[in-house]
């Protein structure tokens, strides 16, 4: 199935075919599919030759907005100083104070690995004692519950 | 040698009326106690209902006896001890002088079995004389404290 | 009540009060509504805090997994266990091999399971229960299953083993204890120990708090010797009327093989504003109940048992009473001898009713009264009458502070009705003149004044002095042949000497034509105004000899050479010390007819110390001495003799460590060379959870002076318990304890009556 498109607007952009990176400086947007990045710098390298690329957006925050695929599910914002994207494991990895929302809950911790398609997140601690793992979980206020 | 007589009135000047509260919910009428603080402020001509500047309030009068001394011929009683203990506040134009002060006397009577209703009337006229005592000990302190409160 | 041992503060952060749950963890991963923790896991939802190596929580279904050692905490609970889920928004939850500990009473303990059923309800299976610290419990509960309910404040064993540090104890089906420290229905700490007179007995006091205002305690009572006793105590306290209801039931004593039971019902009360009701009612099975089944002096050394009911009215000036009173008397001397000449029995006359009214004027200078009585005295074997007496009073009073002077007219008119002649065994109709009836008019007028001196000394110390004089006239009728139904001598004090009558009662009406003189003086603290120090000395002389006699008073009474001197004195150095000393000496036979020297020393942190010499010279009408020669007691009555009564009493209650109070009193008779009681107990408190106390006891128990013996132990275990009794009350019915006690003791003619 072909991979979905990525569009990327930003104030500049350097793109050098011989090494393969281009890097994108100034309030950078890269959407794909309902998935929207936002930073202030951003690094795509091509990881192989089939147009699969690895993103990488650094920003004060880089954030990043999902909206949902299927109707009733939850939109999945989130932001940390650093987010990493694959377009071929639709997984987008946070580093550095991340932050990510999904229905309600708030989940903060150094690293976030966001699964797009599975909704699966996991979150790890980082080396300080205040750099643990927080997940919020608002009271059952009238979500539609199975 | 220094002795003058007490002044007449026990209430600091400016003050003419003093006023006793006491209240029980158990029993009913006036302790002597109380009695005789009346009579003695009526007969000084201070004696005043509860509009008065000054007031004595008797918080807790407790009557108590005990064995003190048992015949060793027969293990009766042989003495008894009676203690009354009278705890009081005193204002002056609601400005307390006393609180929660607390007086005690002792009495002790002797006992013999064959004079039972004796027994019990002596220890009544007992307790009377000490309430009497109280009495005269409660308007004394206060004395004193208008003394204080003059100076 | 004393609580268990502190419980440590829970090695668990507390949680802040939100309604959100917040999970913090090393590592955790989100899949729609289960979010899996790792890495010292901390979950924390409305005021529950969980943590666990691993956690699973469902935010739907509330249910947190945790697993591999948790520790769970909330609000009075806190615990640690193998694994658990908790089900966290309705709080409730189950625990597998759980340490717990309840945080408001020190409880704590093992379980196998913990089932926590919300609104503070727990149910533990396979578990123990304790308030001990540290490895070895003193005490622990186990129990197959325990049932805690925090709202409530109860806990419930089932199948319970008490042990005591390992050795089990004892084994109750079914156990119920408080976990908080509010008035709970429960186990009090039981007693056990050995009397001379009932052998090893054991009481398992249990407290039922039925209502704010009412509760009961229900005493089973082991006694090796006699059997089963069961004991209760019904209380009420309402806004105007309290009560109490006493009851003890021996079925068939082995010893004296039939039932023995004491009854006692007390109530005092305001019927309305103006009327008042008391009553007092003790009854007991056979005359040797407290001989036998009481351990303590109060109620050994009182025969006569009061059943009356009062009834007063009040308005100003006028207080109206009617009386009801009967008394049972215990070894009643006319029982055994019938020779006995009737005015020394001890079965004091019943006043089937006695009418008294008495209206007296709140005015000044003059005041007018009247005191009006009518008595009906009646008592089995011997004559009975009716008494009716009126005495109008006219009195003048006049107080300028420095100086006051006061003086009464009175006219007592009496008459007696007497009847019952021939049923009363040893009395002759000679005895009254051969009519029934009786009349007797006396006049009275005293006339007295006194000064009030006070200086004061240039530090500030106040001294007063008071000289009183008093002058008393009484008529005089010839009362021989009046018998005596409520008369008795008094004790001469330094008030007495101002007294109009120096018999007590209305039977014997003291001829007298006399003058008191009398002075006393205080010394005043300064700043508290307190009275540290107290002289008094007086003395009656008087003008004619005295006639009027009461045929148990040995001599007339102070005759025309005056009474004795009476002096007093009294010291309070400081809060805690009180000494007090009165003395009575007779100048014609320069003698010491009374002479008392107490001293007492009190610190606010329970220590007391008492020392007392009492020395007096009485006149016993009549007594029963008994001869013990080899096993049979013989009883004889000794005739009125002048008695010295020589008792030394030494007191003590010392907390003397951290944890150990003791308790001791000797009281010695000089004149019998004879210990009257000696006492000696301790409260020994080895650890905050549970406080052992023990009394020993010999006392004049028995009419024939023979002495009794009692040993008492008592384990109270903390927080299981309900008070937390000190020793003191643990040997409540003792001689010098005057701490002030919420009842009177248990003789009923200790019940206080305001006069």
């Amino acid at each position: 199935q072909q991979p979905l498109p990525i569009h990327i607007e930003s104030n500049n952009a350097d793109l050098s075919q011989q090494r393969g990176t281009s890097t994108y400086t100034g309030n950078v947007v890269l959407t794909r599919g309902g998935l929207t990045l936002t930073g202030n710098k951003l690094v795509i390298t091509r990881i192989n030759d089939r147009g699969n690329i690895k993103a990488v957006l650094d920003g004060s925050p880089a954030k990043f907005d999902k909206q949902p695929d299927r109707e009733g599910d939850d939109v999945v914002t989130g932001h940390a100083s650093q987010i990493e994207y694959a377009n071929n494991d639709s997984t987008i990895v946070l580093r550095g104070n991340a932050v990510v929302r999904r229905g309600g809950d708030e989940i903060n911790g150094q690293v976030i690995r966001h699964n797009l398609d599975t909704e699966r997140t996991q979150a790890e601690r980082g080396s300080s004692n205040n750099e643990r793992v927080r997940i919020t979980i608002q009271p059952e206020s009238g979500k539609d519950q199975p | 040698c220094g002795f003058h007589l007490q002044g007449a009135s026990p209430l600091p000047d400016g003050i003419d009326r003093m006023y006793v509260s006491y209240s029980d919910n158990y029993r009913v009428g006036d302790p002597p106690l109380v009695e005789t603080l009346r009579q003695r402020l009526r007969e000084r001509h201070v004696l005043g209902d509860s509009g008065a500047p000054a007031k004595l309030s008797i918080e807790d009068i407790e009557n108590r006896q005990r064995i003190v001394s048992v015949s060793p011929v027969d293990g009766q009683v042989a003495e008894y001890e009676l203690t009354t203990r009278v705890a009081f506040d005193y204002e002056v134009n609601g400005a307390s002088q006393l609180e929660n002060e607390t007086l005690s006397v002792s009495r002790s009577y002797s006992f013999d079995n064959t004079e039972r209703l004796g027994a019990e009337q002596e220890q009544s006229e007992l307790l009377t004389s000490m309430h009497e005592e109280l009495a005269n000990l409660i308007l004394l302190r206060v004395a004193t404290a208008n003394e204080k409160l003059a100076r | 009540a004393e609580m268990g041992c502190a419980v440590n503060t829970p090695p668990i952060a507390l949680p802040e009060p939100s309604a959100d749950s917040t999970l913090i963890a090393d590592q955790a991963s989100l899949q729609n509504e289960v979010a899996e923790a790792t890495g010292n896991v901390r979950l924390e939802r409305n005021g529950q805090a969980l943590e666990a190596p691993f956690v699973r929580y469902n935010r739907n279904s509330g249910r947190a997994e945790a697993r591999d050692g948790l520790q769970y905490y909330r609000p009075g609970l806190f615990l640690t266990a193998d694994n658990g889920d908790v089900l966290i928004n309705d709080e409730t939850g189950e625990f597998n091999q759980a340490n717990y500990s309840v945080l408001t009473n020190g409880g704590r303990g093992q379980a196998a399971t913990v089932n926590a059923l919300g609104a503070g309800r727990f149910e533990l299976t396979d578990a123990n229960y304790t308030t001990c610290d540290g490895e070895t419990k003193a005490w622990l509960l186990s129990a197959d299953r325990i049932e805690l309910d925090r709202t409530s404040g109860r806990g419930e064993a089932f199948d319970t083993v008490m042990r005591f540090y390992g050795v089990p104890v004892f084994y109750s089906p079914n156990l119920n204890f408080p976990i908080d420290d509010k008035r709970h229905t429960g186990v009090l700490p039981p007693t056990f120990g050995s009397s001379s007179d009932s052998g090893f007995e054991l009481a398992v006091p249990y407290y039922f708090n039925l209502a704010p205002n009412y509760d009961a305690t229900i005493v089973p009572r082991v006694l090796a010797k006699r059997g089963v006793q069961i004991g209760g105590q019904f209380r009420y306290l309402y806004e105007h009327h309290r009560g109490e209801f006493d009851g003890e039931y021996l079925p068939s004593d082995n010893e004296y093989d039939d039932d023995r039971a004491l009854f006692h019902f007390e109530h005092i009360g305001q019927l309305s504003p103006n009327v008042g009701i008391e009553a007092n009612y003790s009854r007991v099975s056979d005359d040797e109940y407290f001989d036998d089944l009481s351990n303590g002096l109060a109620g050994t050394s009182t025969s006569q048992l009061e059943q009356a009911v009062r009834l007063t009215a009040v308005d100003t000036g006028i207080r109206f009473t009617l009386l009801a009173q009967d008394f049972q008397t215990l070894d009643d001397y006319d029982d055994d001898n019938d020779n006995l000449d009737r005015a020394f029995s001890n079965d004091p006359y019943k006043r089937m009713p006695q009418a008294r009214l008495e209206m007296l004027t709140p005015s000044a200078p003059f005041r007018v009264g009247l005191d009006a009585e009518f008595s009906n005295f009646r008592r089995d074997d011997d004559i009975d009458a009716f008494r009716t007496e009126a005495r109008p009073r006219l009195l003048w009073g006049m107080d300028r502070g420095g100086w006051y002077a006061n003086s009464e007219a009175s006219y007592r008119l009496t008459r007696y009705d007497l009847r019952g002649f021939d049923d009363a065994e040893n009395f002759t109709r000679a005895d009254t003149g051969d009519d029934d009836v009786i009349t007797r008019d006396i006049p009275q007028f005293t006339l007295g004044s006194g000064l009030r001196f006070a200086r004061t000394f240039n530090d500030g110390w106040v001294q007063t002095l008071e000289p009183r004089a008093q002058y008393l006239y009484t008529g005089y009728e010839d009362q021989s042949d009046i018998p005596i139904f409520d008369s008795g001598v008094a004790d001469l004090h330094f008030d007495r000497l101002f007294s109009d009558n120096r018999f007590v009662g209305s039977d014997r009406i003291g001829d007298a034509n006399q003058l008191t003189l009398g002075v006393s003086s205080r010394f005043i603290e300064p700043e508290s105004g307190r009275t540290v120090a107290k002289v008094d000395f007086g003395r009656v002389t008087g003008f004619r000899d005295l006639r009027v006699n009461m045929p148990s008073s040995g001599e007339v009474g102070y005759g025309d050479r005056g009474s004795d001197y009476v002096a007093g004195l009294e010291l309070r150095p400081t809060e805690h010390i009180t000494a007090r000393t009165t003395l009575q000496y007779d100048p014609d036979d320069s003698r010491v007819n009374r002479a008392v020297a107490t001293a007492s020393y009190r610190t606010d942190a329970g220590y007391q110390f008492d020392i007392g010499y009492r020395r007096y010279r009485d006149y016993r009408p009549l007594r029963e001495v008994a001869r013990i020669d080899d096993d049979n007691t013989q009883t004889t009555l000794v005739p009125g003799a002048y008695e010295d009564l020589e008792q030394t009493a030494v007191g003590l209650r010392a907390p003397v460590t951290e944890n150990l109070d003791v308790l001791g009193r000797w009281n010695y008779s000089l004149e019998e060379s004879q210990n009257v009681e000696t006492l000696a107990g301790f409260e020994y408190r080895p650890s905050c959870c549970w406080a052992g106390r023990v009394a020993w006891r010999r006392y004049v128990a028995d009419d024939d002076g023979s002495m009794d013996t009692a040993i008492m132990f008592q384990f109270v275990l903390n927080g299981l318990g309900q008070f937390g009794d000190t020793v003191q009350s643990f040997v409540d019915e003792d001689v010098y304890d005057d701490e002030d006690r919420g009842r009177s003791s248990s003789s009923s003619f200790d019940t206080i009556r305001f006069p």
